[in-house]
């Protein structure tokens, strides 16, 4: 069965998307980098997504790629620890140059998030969980 | 600091998508697991949020791609062997994937990729790390 799961992501430039997920806080694996593509490390059990220069990415799936964010095919969601942390972190991704599509709000009653869009249109959640309210089905 | 990741892809018709990975191999958490979503285990500990469309649309607040015209993203399941890639990539044939590219051999890594029922990419590849380290 599979042991890892790996993300594989195309942008348009590799530096310019590493300035911006390095202004979020995060860090990379220099170990499986290079002028193609960058290894972005996320969370506590290191979990990779890699980003891949467009024309390589699309070596791998022999497929376009959507044009600038115009429609999305995946949602990342990235969970926090706090609502503190959601706020801060939008504010960095504003500052870094992504969009924020969905201000931080609380969701449901259990959650509170916010949506961004990275330099290439790729979208993410910021998400603070409190399982404890979750609603039972 | 960031914790977990959460991958979320739209499928069309949850249920068909639900018996599709299944017979692949892959469980379910029920605990989040129902009618908008099914939630599965891979790789022990990490999450694919399988969601119906309509679900999906309400969290990014736009249009959905097709999959089958273009890709954004390629989910890359790591197997513990050359044979396992073979073994989940042919489980996903009879399952009723479409074959992407033809297996790719490279220095460290072999891998083959399907396209899910919904046109989704998936990577299945087996990285012989010990050979890279030897090397590097």
């Amino acid at each position: 069965m599979a042991k890892e799961l790996w993300i594989n992501l195309p942008v348009k430039d590799v530096g310019k998307a590493k300035a911006f997920w390095s202004k979020l806080g995060f860090s990379f694996d220099e170990k499986h980098g290079g002028d193609e593509m960058a290894c972005l490390v996320v969370g506590e059990k290191n979990f990779n997504v890699l980003l891949f220069a467009e024309d390589t990415f699309k070596g791998f799936t022999k497929n376009k790629i959507p044009v600038g964010g115009q429609t999305t095919e995946v949602l990342f969601s990235i969970e926090v620890e706090s609502r503190e942390e959601v706020d801060e972190t939008a504010k960095k991704v504003w500052e870094a140059g992504g969009k924020i599509f969905s201000e931080p709000e609380e969701i449901q009653g259990w959650m509170y998030g916010c949506g961004f869009a990275d330099l290439d249109g790729h979208r993410w959640n910021l998400m603070q969980m409190d399982f404890s309210k979750m609603p039972q089905a | 600091m960031a914790m977990n990741v959460y991958v979320n892809l739209p499928v069309k018709d949850l249920e068909k998508s639900k018996d599709f990975f299944s017979k692949l191999g892959f469980e379910f958490n029920q605990k989040f697991t129902d009618e908008k979503c099914g939630c599965m285990i891979v790789g022990g500990d990490n999450y694919v949020m399988l969601l119906a469309e309509e679900f999906f649309k309400t969290f990014t607040k736009k249009e959905i791609s097709d999959a089958t015209k273009t890709t954004e993203v390629i989910v890359a399941l790591e197997v513990e062997n050359r044979g396992k890639v073979d073994e989940l990539f042919n489980k996903a044939i009879e399952a009723g994937a479409t074959k992407n590219i033809e297996p790719m051999e490279e220095k460290f890594m072999y891998q083959q990729n399907f396209q899910d029922l919904d046109g989704h990419v998936w990577e299945v590849f087996y990285m012989d790390e010990s050979a890279m380290n030897r090397n590097q």
